[in-house]
């Protein structure tokens, strides 16, 4: 029951273009269908909010300071979809990852294979232009050094499940899509410590996340969109940003957007970016994506 | 809409590859340090390179660094109960400068020295630094407020919010164990304190770790109380936060490359507890071979020293206590990988243990830097 939505096949293939993540819009793969997406993000951040979320630079030790991009995270991403069936999409990720931590005294640099992720998102409901949808999936940890300084990653098995939602305003060519999840970040340590004999052990606070996007194309070729994340922490602290380790507790808004050009057969070629003018304890980053994702038949 | 056999098989296949997959490429990660600007470690720490760690910033709800003066500036002393001080007294910056005037000014040598140690370094010897430090002993108010004899504990807070605590037998019976009293400091290498460093008057505890030295100090209570008390105890680490016998390569760090041939290891090595009189180098889990320790007389060639230090003008033996002390060692460095662990035994036989997991007992287990030598 989605004749609306297959007959708007060129905004959904730019919609798809538009994620990264796992936690993806509200539409499925057709039976048989890939989207294989290439990207290149880079994060950088001169401070940090604090856990009143104050700014800070987090690795300042006065007179001395550093103000060209204390934290750093660079990363070739490659996130596949698959649609297994017609109701059902299997969802891979993995990250090749550099992290840098620059203080007035060194610079203290790890890169690697981050976490896997791997997913499935399952066609709940569709009716007229919308779409309803679950997503299950899995960060997997790759077994590197999770007591490093910086470390790739927080180490720990995460499982998150999500609802997601899209909806076509067809004959417009625009849509919007929005997702609401839950992370469980149980205390599973699937990588490895520095110190065997040592008591980093950090306790991640469970998380709640929403992404919401909304698109408008132009020439059934150029997607402009506006993307709106959303990431709290189930629990709170009063402790404050720790430049050294993932924090335990955090929360976020970013805001941002793009544009997604379909360049030729199911190739599309995408810019993204987004500011966060809202956290605690998180970075105060500006993320840029640059990617190219492919859409159509494995073969 | 349901899932036949072959498309389950198909998911289950999916995740077997997928965790093989992470298993196969466990440890798949590289890791680098590169060591930025001021490098190397005098034995005085200027004040620019000393590190600036405040305990309540990560503890304490909208923590903000005091804006003290001179002239706004009051330490209260009181008794927690009512006889625990028969003269309740509030000091100002001028009655400090008064004292020091009227001859009660005494300067120490102190390596300053944060229990946590952080594994990112904001300056070459991180949350470590040497200084002397210029201030009047606190006895001498504490004397002047009639601290009832029956007290024992003072409980100290400064306007950060940061609190902690020493013995009252600390001030009355540290002189008999070899200590030096503790002092209200104005005075940093020379120069009045920073306002990172606890502007106008922090207190500076000669044994402590860097939590004992409450910064920006404005009010003292005593107390017959015998408990433990302070921010960091609050936290779990241990109430007398006495520097605990540890020691570092200010040379080589860990993942390091060196070239081969022979190579001058050297750092600094501390205790609270008495001076440290050894320190030994181990090379890929041998035995422990001597490293030298480097005389005062070469550390004050480089570092000229005031005269006015207390434990110069005491003619104090040196290594000094809570004084780093320097040395080195001359390793003729093979081509391979090689561990490197060095550790500090101090005059009282504290030596450091093999392996300390504990972060909250003040101690460190032997540094060891895994290096490569090419």
């Amino acid at each position: 029951m989605q004749p609306r939505i297959q007959r708007l096949p060129a905004i959904l293939v730019l919609i798809m273009a538009a994620y990264s993540q796992a936690s993806a819009g509200g539409w499925v793969q057709d039976l048989g269908k890939v989207y294989a997406k290439l990207s290149y993000n880079a994060s950088s951040a001169n401070t940090v909010y604090k856990f009143d979320g104050a700014l800070k630079y987090p690795t300042d030790n006065p007179p001395f300071t550093v103000r060209d991009y204390p934290i750093v995270d660079r990363e070739l991403s490659l996130y596949i979809e698959y649609g297994l069936t017609k109701d059902l999409t299997l969802i891979g990720s993995t990250t090749v990852k550099r992290v840098i931590i620059t203080s007035p005294a060194e610079r203290k640099q790890v890169q690697g294979l981050g976490d896997v992720g791997l997913s499935a998102r399952y066609l709940l409901a569709s009716f007229d232009q919308q779409v309803v949808s679950a997503t299950l999936g899995l960060a997997i940890p790759t077994g590197y050094t999770r007591d490093l300084t910086p470390p790739l990653g927080s180490g720990n098995l995460n499982v998150e499940l999500s609802g997601n939602y899209g909806i076509s305003f067809y004959p417009a060519p625009a849509y919007a899509t929005a997702s609401l999840g839950f992370r469980l970040r149980p205390s599973i340590f699937l990588s490895k410590k520095q110190d065997p004999q040592g008591t980093f052990d950090p306790n991640y606070s469970n998380e709640v996340f929403s992404d919401m996007e909304a698109g408008y194309t132009l020439f059934d070729r150029v997607l402009l969109h506006g993307v709106a994340r959303f990431l709290f922490s189930t629990r709170t602290d009063n402790n404050d940003f720790d430049v050294e380790h993932p924090p335990e507790t955090q929360r976020y808004i970013k805001l941002g957007g793009g544009v997604i050009v379909d360049v030729y057969k199911g190739i599309q070629v995408s810019v993204d970016a987004l500011a966060t003018p809202y956290g605690v304890k998180a970075s105060n980053s500006i993320d840029l994506s640059f990617g190219v994702a492919y859409a159509g038949k494995l073969f | 809409m349901g899932i036949d056999r072959r498309t389950f098989m198909k998911l289950g296949g999916a995740g077997i590859v997928g965790v093989a997959f992470a298993s196969l490429v466990n440890g798949c990660e590289d890791y680098s340090v590169t060591p930025l600007g001021a490098s190397g470690a005098p034995f005085l720490t200027p004040i620019d390179l000393f590190f600036v760690q405040n305990g309540g910033q990560g503890s304490i709800t909208q923590w903000a660094q005091p804006s003290l003066t001179q002239d706004t500036w009051q330490l209260k002393i009181e008794g927690f109960a009512a006889g625990d001080v028969g003269n309740p007294m509030t000091i100002t910056y001028n009655d400090v400068v008064t004292a020091a005037q009227a001859g009660n000014e005494v300067t120490i040598l102190k390596t300053i020295q944060c229990v946590l140690e952080s594994p990112l370094k904001l300056t070459p010897t991180g949350f470590m630094g040497n200084a002397y430090w210029t201030g009047v002993p606190l006895k001498f108010f504490l004397d002047k407020a009639e601290v009832n004899p029956a007290v024992l504990r003072l409980l100290f807070y400064g306007a950060d919010g940061f609190t902690n605590n020493i013995t009252y037998d600390r001030i009355i019976n540290g002189d008999a164990q070899g200590l030096l009293q503790p002092l209200l400091v104005y005075k940093m290498n020379g120069i009045p304190l920073t306002p990172d460093h606890g502007h106008p008057i922090r207190l500076i505890v000669q044994e402590g770790y860097g939590y004992k030295n409450v910064k920006w100090l404005t009010r003292i209570q005593a107390t017959k109380f015998d408990v433990a008390f302070g921010t960091y105890q609050d936290q779990g680490y241990v109430d007398d936060g006495i520097i605990s016998v540890n020691s570092r390569s200010t040379v080589i760090r860990e993942g390091a490359a060196l070239s081969a041939g022979k190579v001058e290891i050297s750092g600094y090595a501390v205790s609270g507890s008495a001076p440290v009189n050894r320190v030994e180098i181990r090379i890929d889990g041998g035995s422990y071979q001597a490293a030298e320790i480097v005389p005062l007389s070469e550390l004050s060639a480089e570092t000229p020293l005031p005269a006015t230090i207390k434990q110069i003008t005491d003619s104090t033996p040196f290594p000094f206590r809570s004084v780093w002390t320097k040395w080195r060692f001359v390793w003729d460095a093979p081509a391979g990988n090689h561990a490197v662990s060095v550790r500090a035994t101090d005059a009282a036989g504290n030596a450091q243990p093999e392996v300390d997991g504990n972060p909250f007992d003040g101690k460190t287990g032997v540094t060891t830097y895994n290096v490569t030598v090419r």
